[in-house]
């Protein structure tokens, strides 16, 4: 049953895909597949929820269905009816890539292979256990498989605390019969992979685009939660492919591009609602379109990206006293409009240095590197710099602002370790863009018979 | 600086870098074997220091057999260390996981007896300093150019870095969540959380077995003495649809309490337990949960639960609390 529920899943977030026209790989598709059907399914699941539909694997799934039908029907009216399904599988093809393969690549890949399926394996096999996971977004999981309705977890408090992303994808596992969901982030640790390297392949050379979504794959914070019910990887997997998206549409400017930046950037939201890099990204969008004229994009981007955003913002509002996104900023300008401490932002740094510095040195070093000695320079790096660079200040500034709302901000370090995990696959892809490695001339080095000249 | 200097001193570090290279792994080896900052106390010079050293000097070393006119003996000793270290660099592997793999034994002889030291992550950079001369070989350094070769070596250094820094700290997680799909695929799923929560969650499941979906229960207040138990936003997960209630909540009211629990003076996830109520309460019955040696349940009735008269002051359990008296 788990494979049907989750097969459905993936068919809703293919045929948003199909609508969208999107020209990318296979695999890349089934990737995105999956975090814009899982994503948005657990939006829509959120809305039966608040329309007192209950939750049940009968109503879900004719919800999904009904989604599906919907989507498939303007597929064919707009595909003028015979819509042959894409899936550009060649087999000649793969063997013709396959041949072109170095022996680096194809020890990369294996290894690759082998970190899917560990994460699959770990997922399928532990239930859920992170201790974040059981007081708050497996808990939720749990109330509403059992009750059909949030009512029931909302009167047991904390359960604001989060968006219900996360405890949405739980439940609909639960609604399946199966009691393992942490599935659901291998699947999501596996495309991570799959779209990093295919969205770095056509700046980079193949080897350096599987080098580096090795290393984004075993970097600690990201391998930590390959297998592993907290909202860290799915935020960062959201805003990551939120960020890249919008970099590749900055620099060939194909609308779906677009789109998914603006789905992926909304969902991250829908996972973790109280990190503020959003903002950046709407930002650097708003000066390239209107810059370049582009104001339909503009629009565009923010209708998806604020219909996704706003979904828990208003329903919070209105839930508890919760602040909307107009009066933080207006709190933030408050602050700021009070005068600026420098010492409070010294002992901000000392603390942000403190708590990642041993976790995102040797990937903040090698951005560095890509940055001041570029030996490739990849169209419109120079917004991708300014995306990353953005954050981090916001991460500094998001700090120093928290430390006047939250008294007990320096008590917070594990948190902030944990959020670092955003920021590793982004630094690691623009290091990546800046770097050229010769890979032709090391491979030929290793060759041991020439190896010593 | 004259061009004639330039070249005297990159042969000098020609001349020198055999010799530092060997210092510098001695130096990493006796430190690994005594403690951090075991070098630099005596020698005062740091082991970070030297590799840094270290590695500058292999580099210029690498650039000077492109650039100069060297010396045939010299440049014989350059290329036995290039030999010997690709000849000994699989065995280093080797050697560094097998002392990953002995790391808990032997960090534990570190703590008490202070026999033997052994620092694996410290001798760990014994390859990646011999795997970094391998890959100063394998560099395609045409000439030198600052913007080029420099960071070129240094993309290739951080890489290096990237993966060791990676695998010395995600093995642990592979380890832990490997072991058991392997060793033992088919266990059930209360097996499984026992793994991963530890004893507690059998004694959530006794609460579960002896108490009805709608009881209010009572626990203690959030203290780490209590654990788990005392962490209503924890224990609420394991215990649902029951309602709990904390000894500190500002809406307690104890007529409504149905159970109490009762937290034993044992070690449960490690370290000693004060128990748990600490004061008299009336009760219906006293079920004491089966992790005692007997392994069987002991039930009292009706007889008040007294903190020092209880006659199983180390066995965990729940209170059925008498409605109708005051407490």
């Amino acid at each position: 049953m788990v494979i049907l529920g989750i097969i459905l899943t993936f068919i809703f977030g293919w045929l948003i895909l199909e609508n969208l026209r999107v020209e990318e790989d296979l695999f890349s598709k089934l990737s995105l597949s999956y975090l814009i059907g899982i994503g948005i399914q657990t939006l829509f699941m959120f809305y039966m929820a608040l329309f007192n539909i209950k939750l049940t694997l009968v109503t879900v799934s004719l919800m999904m269905l009904t989604v599906c039908l919907g989507l498939f029907i303007i597929l064919t009216f707009r595909e003028k009816v015979n819509i042959g399904w894409k899936f550009g599988i060649n087999p000649k093809n793969y063997k013709k890539v396959y041949k072109s393969l170095t022996l680096v690549d194809k020890i990369i890949i294996l290894i690759l292979l082998g970190l899917g399926m560990y994460s699959l394996i770990a997922g399928l096999y532990w239930p859920v256990s992170g201790w974040d996971a059981i007081a708050l977004y497996d808990f939720r999981a749990k109330v509403f498989s059992v009750t059909g309705y949030m009512n029931d977890a909302i009167s047991r408090g904390y359960f604001f605390g989060y968006p219900l992303m996360t405890s949405m994808a739980h439940t609909w596992v639960y609604l399946l019969g199966f009691k393992y969901p942490q599935f659901i982030y291998s699947l999501m640790y596996i495309s991570l992979g799959i779209l990093f390297y295919s969205s770095l392949k056509d700046y980079v050379d193949r080897t350096t685009s599987l080098l580096f979504t090795l290393l984004v794959l075993i970097s600690p914070p990201v391998f930590a939660n390959a297998a592993f019910a907290y909202t860290n990887l799915p935020y960062a997997v959201y805003f990551f492919l939120g960020t890249i998206f919008l970099y590749r549409w900055i620099t060939n400017k194909k609308r779906y591009l677009l789109v998914i930046a603006a789905l992926m950037m909304g969902l991250s939201t829908w996972v973790r609602s109280t990190e503020p890099f959003w903002i950046i990204n709407l930002m650097i969008l708003s000066f390239f379109s209107l810059q370049n004229k582009k104001i339909v994009d503009l629009f565009l981007y923010a209708l998806i990206f604020f219909w996704i955003q706003q979904s828990w913002s208003i329903y919070l509002s209105h839930m508890v006293s919760y602040m909307g996104t107009s009066a933080q900023a207006g709190q933030a300008f408050g602050i700021l409009k009070s005068g600026f401490d420098f010492q409070r932002l010294g002992e901000i740094l000392a603390f942000i240095w403190t708590n990642t510095i041993n976790i995102l040195s040797p990937y903040i070093l090698i951005f560095l590197l890509s940055i001041f000695f570029p030996v490739n320079q990849a169209p419109g790096k120079k917004y991708l710099c300014v995306l990353v660079t953005g954050n981090m200040l916001l991460l500094l500034f998001g700090a120093y602002i928290f430390s006047y709302i939250f008294v007990g901000w320096s008590q917070i370090g594990e948190s902030l370790q944990r959020m670092v995990i955003t920021f590793v696959p982004l630094l690691l892809y623009t290091a990546a863009m800046g770097l050229n490695i010769d890979w032709k001339a090391v491979i030929q080095k290793i060759n041991l018979s020439q190896f010593w000249k | 600086m004259k061009k004639d200097n330039v070249s005297r001193l990159l042969i000098l570090n020609f001349l020198f870098f055999p010799f530092l290279w060997i210092v510098t792994l001695t130096l990493i080896g006796i430190e690994s074997f005594t403690y951090p900052g075991f070098v630099f106390k005596h020698l005062l010079i740091s082991i970070n220091l030297l590799i840094v050293l270290v590695m500058v000097s292999a580099l210029l070393a690498r650039l000077t057999t492109l650039s100069q006119h060297i010396p045939i003996r010299m440049e014989n000793l350059y290329k036995l260390l290039f030999e010997i270290n690709l000849l000994v660099f699989p065995s280093l592997i080797v050697l560094t996981y097998l002392v990953f793999r002995l790391k808990p034994i032997w960090s534990n002889s570190v703590l008490y007896t202070n026999k033997l030291r052994f620092y694996p992550g410290t001798f760990a950079l014994i390859p990646l300093l011999s795997f970094l001369l391998i890959y100063l070989q394998v560099l395609d350094i045409k000439s030198f150019s600052f913007r080029k070769t420099i960071p070129k070596f240094l993309t290739g250094v951080l890489i290096i870095w990237i993966i060791f820094f990676s695998v010395d700290n995600s093995w642990k997680f592979f380890k832990s969540n490997i072991k058991s799909p392997i060793k033992a695929p088919f266990l059930s799923f209360s097996q499984k959380m026992d793994l991963q929560v530890g004893p507690i969650f059998d004694y959530y499941n006794f609460i579960n077995t002896v108490t009805p979906n709608n009881a209010l229960i009572m626990h203690p207040k959030q203290q780490s003495q209590w654990g788990d138990i005392s962490n209503e936003g924890y224990t609420r997960y394991f215990l649902y649809p029951r309602n709990l209630i904390s000894e500190d909540s500002s809406t307690l009211d104890k007529s409504k309490v149905d159970y109490v629990v009762i937290i034993g003076h044992q070690k449960l996830n490690g370290g000693e337990q004060n128990g748990w109520p600490n004061f008299i309460v009336p009760a219906s019955k006293i079920i004491f949960y089966p992790n005692n040696p007997e392994g069987k349940l002991i039930i009292i009735n009706n007889q008040k639960f007294n903190p020092s008269k209880n006659p199983y002051p180390n066995y965990w359990g729940i209170i059925k609390v008498e409605k109708g008296v005051q407490w």
